[in-house]
């Protein structure tokens, strides 16, 4: 890497983090462990979780919190551990593997949701064609193409027929508001995208009755006698020591959300703009400032590695964890470059990877 | 040889199999005149730090920059059941020289 450092890989992780999120762990990690014990040092870690819960809780604005250690993990947690068991399951086209590997594990049929060639679920069709599924499981926004889906409007079809749904809001949560999916029985999302908060924390949030089985279980510093888990949540879902730092960081980038909201149509917009004028072909179509691109004459990786070294500049190549996603592009075989941007995007970030991109195309035709 | 380390493996697309490797110099531009069944040689050296890519059809294709110590070689599927000793085998004829 070049002593420039250009991060366009914010569907990756948002970095820098948010300063807010960073000063809250640092805090937390020299703090007790919340729930255990019942003394002062404990109880006020125990109110920066509650605190925190409050903040995660307002991206959606309604449920119940339960921390995990990421989108994974909260992902996991839902499709594995709802109950009554799924029988067939639904899924739109532009999957990530946090959600395909764990429905795949179910055993279980699964119908992809009628869509166009971009992936974008198509509503009419999907609600003429309904197949007998009882849980629906939808990528708010793919972290290939940025493409948003009708989340509201799957969900609300969903339930008109009596299936639940999931909602995997990992590229979404701290850019889009989560409280029209509040049909959904479970959101889930991470703290290190677009919120810019520390990596290793996540949220699983829950509708009012929705039965969930842990899928890990022990201490959660109270009935500790009993060989259940808790019934109440969130401590149902939560065992074991909390990540404390995550959490706290959590919050913190939760809070300071609606302050950092940025134009990211236009920055969505400016990305694509530059990559299609250095000679890029985007590939798919979306929203929010995720691109999927291809450069003539050379591979994903060829592109990554050359922005990488030759420029400063940090793009991700290949199947980004969602072979799904690339199925239904078609590039699958090959896979492409993403580019994205994220709140901390300037203008010369975007001036750069034209500037970088066009440089390559030049090189290789000279 | 020793001093040739490897840095990370990992699963490519197609089943290739990539190794990162840190010689014990910067690959000069007469280096890549060593590696043997070269088919397609691309340098590009109008870009800030010169890339180079290097493909033996079937084996490996082998990309850097010049004047950097690190280097990618993708094993190609064929023969990614010996990924590393190849990409060894590679990093060994780019430094053969003086």
């Amino acid at each position: 890497m070049t002593e420039l450092n250009v991060h366009l890989d914010h569907a990756a992780t948002g970095l820098p983090r948010h300063p807010d999120a960073v000063d809250a762990a640092a805090r937390a990690a020299h703090m007790a462990t919340p729930g255990r014990g019942r003394h002062g040092a404990q109880a006020a870690a125990a109110h920066v979780v509650r605190t925190a819960r409050e903040s995660v809780r307002g991206l959606v604005g309604a449920g119940t919190v339960c921390f995990t250690a990421g989108a994974t993990h909260a992902l996991n947690q839902a499709i594995a551990g709802m109950r009554p068991r799924p029988r067939a399951v639904a899924v739109d086209p532009m999957a990530h593997n946090a959600v395909r590997r764990p429905l795949l594990a179910l055993g279980v049929p699964i119908w992809i949701l009628p869509h166009d060639e971009s992936g974008r679920v198509d509503l009419g069709a999907a609600c003429a064609e309904w197949e007998p599924v009882d849980l629906v499981v939808v990528t708010h926004a793919s972290n290939v193409t940025g493409l948003v889906q009708p989340a509201a409007e799957i969900i609300d079809i969903a339930s008109k027929r009596g299936a639940r749904a999931i909602v995997d809001a990992a590229q979404t949560a701290g850019l889009l508001p989560l409280g029209g999916l509040g049909g959904a029985a479970a959101i889930a999302f991470s703290s290190h995208k677009a919120l810019r908060g520390l990596p290793g924390s996540g949220a699983l949030v829950l509708g009012h009755g929705v039965d969930v089985e842990p899928l890990v279980t022990g201490g959660t510093g109270a009935d500790a006698i009993e060989a259940a888990m808790p019934a109440e949540l969130p401590e149902r879902l939560e065992a074991g020591t909390p990540n404390l730092p995550g959490i706290a960081s959590f919050g913190a980038a939760a809070r300071a959300a609606p302050a950092a909201r940025w134009d990211w149509e236009r920055a969505s917009a400016q990305l694509r703009e530059s990559i299609a004028r250095a000679g890029g072909r985007c590939v798919g179509a979306g929203e929010l400032p995720v691109v999927a691109f291809e450069l003539d004459g050379f591979s994903a990786t060829e592109v990554e590695e050359i922005l990488d070294r030759s420029f400063g500049i940090t793009v991700r190549a290949g199947l980004h964890c969602s072979p799904s996603a690339h199925e239904t592009l078609g590039t699958i075989g090959r896979g492409t470059v993403r580019a994205s941007a994220g709140a901390t995007t300037m203008a010369d970030d975007l001036a750069a990877l034209e500037a970088a991109l066009r440089a390559i195309a030049r090189a290789a035709k000279s | 040889m020793n001093d040739v380390s490897v840095l990370v493996q990992r699963d490519c697309l197609g089943g290739d199999r990539i190794v990162e490797l840190k010689l014990p110099r910067a690959v000069a531009l007469p280096d890549l005149d060593r590696v043997d069944g070269v088919v397609t040689r691309v340098v590009l050296s109008e870009l800030p730090r010169p890339f180079f890519k290097l493909d033996v059809p079937g084996r490996f294709l082998l990309t850097g920059i010049i004047g950097d110590p690190r280097i990618r070689v993708t094993v190609r599927l064929s023969v990614r059941d010996r990924a590393v000793p190849t990409a060894i085998d590679v990093a060994r004829s780019l430094l053969a020289g003086p």
